[in-house]
């Protein structure tokens, strides 16, 4: 196993670090096809960990199934950018730092998923923070300035209150590794819970909580829809990952306390993220909220990991609707970037009638949107309400309430995306789908997986994941 | 017991932190406001550290670690802070604001 995660170093990290390297100094226009190359022999060599696990390099990494998936399903998300990329970074002076970044930011995503140390957590959260910071503002233009400044800001705020964290959580176990902590002495538990509302903090930062998402709607509403669909699809698995990693050995020692958190933090960003969804005209911010609720319904998952009972049901759908939320916001956000190229504005006036000039694209948008919505058949429906919904049913059902109620909102917002694309008059002008659109593509690719998975894969994925 | 005074420390200044991050608009006063909360926690790393001599070097090391990634944090805002100031004229964070929400 030591020499799968060498061969990823080697292969994401060398690729990563000369392409630019060799690109701007010789001129020549290699970077995209060997960051693709790159990335698409990510997936067998991660595909190779799969059902295996154990301690590597002296106990700092652990691999185990959950983490091997996560950083599978990061994997093909990190692929799918790469192949939108090709067409819509083409013209860009910076595009050879775009592909650099994916792969050294996707490099840090494996090691927050496989971490088990503290020095390693440090060191893959800045590698993978740097990275995103200076994506948001590759395009170097107003829009993602104000984007990659607040980020950035907010960013170094959430690194440091991760420092803080891991020092009073380590203090109190008196070692560097992560592992499973049952009770503490009376006396340092409040130190320690003090130390996990830090590391929440920290983490919810990055996932969009709602007492510390104020970046969240001009990073994924302002930056471009491209670097978007990268940044909320693929780096955001590092908080969930330091979620499952970091703090879930500790739940036992504060489960009843952890509960309360997770749950009262569920509540607020789901109803923040959908009724603030519901007013927005323009969609890539209307996105961005629903990101916001997203991160609600992952942290009922996470106030289910509290009980014994309800923590396996929990992990699985934690890592099913990390599929769904991958699959979705992948392409939706590589969709809008298309519709954006072609000349629509992002606004759901602009998009009237899309579904009608490019249908194939506009249909895989509404399936995709569908199953974030969570409708029957597809993908979404399955994590979200048999899986993460009903992992809180026998511990706290008000909460599984609270987020079909929210599912219910939500529905107010998708619709009208929905009914935007297909059911308004389209604009004048002639626009078609051709064959060098490498974005519909990647909305097959992610809605077509989104229904096979959603209409019989589901079992076989959910027992791959125990 | 010793420690403790370093954590009283170490709140005061987490505390500091947090009130300039709050009420500054200026981006890089919010980076210095940061950096105070950075230091608070690496105070708090070493003081706490330094009870256990097991524990104590290692908790050393991950310090060192950490001060030399931040170093990377604090170039990138900066160039950022260079990028708006030379697009801008100015370094106001929410003078920014273009999108109404």
């Amino acid at each position: 196993m030591e020499m799968v995660i060498w061969s990823l170093m080697v292969l994401l990290g060398g690729v990563g670090l000369v392409v630019p390297t060799l690109d701007y100094l010789k001129g020549t226009k290699v970077s995209p096809y060997l960051a693709l190359l790159a990335t698409a022999l990510a997936i067998p060599l991660v595909g190779s960990l799969i059902g295996r696990s154990g301690t590597l390099f002296d106990g700092t990494i652990r691999v185990s199934p959950l983490a091997t998936y996560l950083a599978l399903v990061a994997t093909v998300g990190a692929f799918l950018v790469t192949v939108a990329s090709m067409v819509q970074a083409r013209n860009w002076s910076t595009s050879p730092s775009l592909y650099s970044l994916l792969l050294l930011a996707l490099l840090g995503v494996y090691f927050v998923l496989y971490v088990n140390d503290a020095s390693v957590l440090v060191a893959a959260w800045a590698l993978v923070a740097v990275a995103s910071y200076v994506l948001v503002g590759i395009r170097k233009d107003e829009d993602s300035l104000e984007a990659t400044a607040k980020y950035a800001l907010m960013g170094v705020a959430s690194s440091s209150l991760l420092i803080f964290g891991i020092a009073l959580v380590l203090g109190v176990i008196r070692t560097s590794t992560f592992q499973v902590l049952n009770s503490v002495p009376l006396g340092v538990r409040t130190t320690l819970l003090l130390g996990i509302l830090m590391l929440v903090a920290a983490f919810g930062f990055k996932l969009g909580v709602v007492p510390f998402h104020g970046w969240l709607p001009d990073v994924y509403g302002g930056a471009h829809p491209l670097i978007v669909s990268f940044v909320a699809g693929v780096i955001k698995l590092i908080s969930i990952g330091a979620f499952l990693r970091v703090l879930q050995p500790l739940i036992p020692a504060v489960a009843d306390e952890w509960f309360i958190i997770m749950a009262f933090l569920s509540v607020i960003t789901m109803f923040y993220g959908n009724l603030a969804a519901l007013v927005q005209r323009n969609v890539q911010r209307m996105m961005a909220y629903s990101s916001i609720a997203q991160a609600g319904y992952f942290l009922i998952a996470f106030a289910a990991l509290a009980y014994a009972d309800s923590r396996s049901v929990a992990l699985q759908g934690i890592g099913l609707h990390v599929t769904t939320y991958v699959l979705a916001k992948v392409g939706i956000f590589v969709g809008l970037a298309y519709f954006a190229r072609k000349g629509f504005d992002l606004t759901l006036e602009g998009l009237s009638g899309v579904g009608r000039k490019l249908p194939l694209s506009g249909t895989f948008m509404a399936i995709l949107v569908l199953s974030l919505m969570g409708m029957p058949p597809l993908l979404g429906f399955w994590s979200k309400f048999m899986y993460i919904f009903y992992s809180v049913m026998n511990v706290a059902p008000w909460l599984a309430f609270l987020g079909i109620v929210n599912s219910g909102i939500s529905v107010g917002y998708y619709a009208q995306v929905i009914r935007y694309l297909f059911f308004a008059d389209p604009p004048e002008r002639e626009v078609r789908e051709v064959e060098s659109d490498l974005e519909v593509y990647v909305l097959t690719v992610t809605a077509v997986l989104t229904v096979l998975l959603g209409l019989g894969l589901v079992d076989a994925l959910v027992a791959a994941l125990s | 017991m010793e420690a403790a005074w370093f954590l009283y420390v170490s709140a005061i200044l987490f505390a500091i932190g947090i009130y300039g991050l709050l009420t500054r608009r200026n981006m890089i006063r919010m980076l210095l406001s940061a950096e105070i909360i950075f230091n608070a926690a690496l105070l708090a790393f070493l003081s706490l550290a330094s009870l256990d001599a097991g524990y104590g070097p290692v908790g050393g090391a991950i310090v060192v670690i950490a001060i030399s990634l931040s170093a990377a944090e604090v170039g990138v805002i900066v160039s950022i802070a260079i990028m708006m100031f030379r697009m801008r004229r100015a370094l106001d964070v929410y003078e920014l604001r273009k999108f109404k929400g």
